[in-house]
């Protein structure tokens, strides 16, 4: 009786884990649509294309076989020439809302591309990406266990293969140069943010849970320090604004 | 989506390249009208373009590849697909990879066997037909590289014209009788 349970509850814990992707849960009903493409791709389908064995010279293979060896799975849908992208965009959003944390917003007339991650036990357990590009809308999620420095790579390989070239080295530059530390910090330290090359103009700022600006100061450069004394312990954002990105990192200040 | 559709065709051919069984592909294959085919190895290796040695040890463990199309078209070949899907599903394989949209459909499934052997089956819809491919064998996926190797043109050439011409005969009437029905 006890193994039943047990398998039970793992049965269950594995499909929970399988709906827990952002595409599953809230965009199934796309992939019978003739509208939009979706692709998916299983764990499984990693793990072959991880056993594939390069020649070790074939630096960009090999950092791609150690990037895919912590993804679980890959599910995104793209519409092109929808006329209600802006709308898909403006719904997709409110779906996660609370589940994921903005990492980066890229926003302009025509194109709206949020970047958000949920994340647990020091690991990003999902990366999402959703956008309206002119009338595209596009929405991905990358499912594993994948160190914050690597989202960076990951999102590079993902979105070259869809969006304009542009956006790759937005993504590149401003994901990977965007630093802040240490993390927790105590209520009399301070942090250092490196700011990505691109952002060097932008404005910092430290933002509390409830949307209040509490720290500002121009970024002057690539690197800046910045006073965490008088804040209450807790958690909060370090942004940067700069035209028309806008990044986040969360850090958390302790007694 | 160029970049999208060849990404996942490479992947596609690297699953559908391992080990395949399936009595619906079998089922399917013995009664469609369209086009069958079996490439035994010996095949294969003629069509190493490069006549790349990594291409021959990449296959040699590679028994045949079948592959059977269906004739119908539209939303014939749609259905065909469904239904080809739906038996592999029964067949208790599992989903590993999908690209859908309204002119690609391709689905790739996994079985493992209690040997620990896995089962790969390969179901499509593309160009206005539909269709299924089993491979039996493995390949070496050290040499995974050498699929370049492969001349792909050879490849589709081995499909008779007389098909590609009645499949284009029929995806041209299907046109015709949809926009009849667009204008009632």
């Amino acid at each position: 009786m006890k193994n039943i349970l047990i398998a039970f509850v793992l049965i269950f814990s594995v499909n929970l884990t399988n709906a827990q992707n952002i595409i599953d849960k809230h965009f199934s009903h796309f992939k019978n649509s003739d509208d939009f493409t979706t692709i998916s791709v299983t764990g499984k389908m990693f793990e072959i294309v991880a056993q594939i064995e390069i020649d070790e010279a074939d630096a960009e293979f090999k950092e791609f076989k150690d990037m895919i060896s912590n993804i679980e799975s890959f599910n995104m849908i793209v519409g092109e020439d929808i006329p209600n992208a802006f709308t898909e965009y403006k719904s997709a959003l409110k779906l996660v809302a609370d589940s994921h944390e903005e990492l980066m917003r890229i926003s302009t007339k025509n194109e709206k591309i949020i970047i958000k991650v949920h994340e647990a036990n020091g690991f990003v357990q999902e990366v999402i990406m959703i956008g309206k590009v002119e009338e595209t809308f596009i929405a991905f999620s990358l499912m594993g266990q994948i160190r914050m420095e690597e989202i960076g790579k990951v999102i590079n390989k993902v979105q070259s293969s869809n969006l304009d070239e542009s956006f790759e080295k937005v993504f590149k530059n401003n994901i990977e140069g965007f630093k802040v530390y240490p993390n927790p910090v105590s209520t009399n330290g301070s942090i250092t943010v490196d700011v990505p090359v691109d952002m060097s103009n932008g404005q910092i700022s430290i933002i509390d849970i409830d949307g209040k600006v509490v720290r500002e100061l121009a970024a002057n450069g690539t690197r800046q320090s910045l006073n965490v004394n008088g804040l209450t312990p807790g958690t909060y954002v370090v942004q940067i604004n700069m035209g028309e990105v806008r990044m986040n990192k969360k850090i958390i200040v302790l007694q | 989506m160029k970049k999208i559709l060849s990404t996942v065709f490479a992947m596609i051919c690297i699953v559908s390249m391992t080990f395949a069984q399936s009595k619906t592909v079998s089922e399917f294959s013995d009664t469609t009208t369209g086009y069958k085919a079996f490439l035994y190895q010996s095949v294969i290796r003629v069509m190493n373009k490069d006549q790349n040695p990594d291409f021959n040890m990449l296959i040699r463990d590679l028994d045949h590849i079948k592959m059977a199309l269906s004739e119908h078209v539209g939303a014939d070949a749609k259905q065909t697909f469904y239904t080809i899907d739906k038996g592999v599903k029964a067949e208790g394989f599992e989903m590993i990879m999908s690209f859908n949209n309204k002119d690609y459909k391709c689905n790739a499934y996994e079985l493992e066997s209690r040997n620990g052997k896995s089962t790969w089956v390969t179901t499509f819809m593309t160009d206005g037909y539909a269709g299924a491919m089993e491979m039996k064998g493995t390949l070496d996926l050290k040499y995974i590289e050498s699929l370049s190797s492969l001349n792909y043109e050879q490849l589709e050439s081995m499909i008779p014209s007389n098909f590609k011409n009645k499949v284009e005969k029929k995806m041209e009437e299907k046109v015709v009788e949809e926009t009849k029905e667009e204008k009632h």
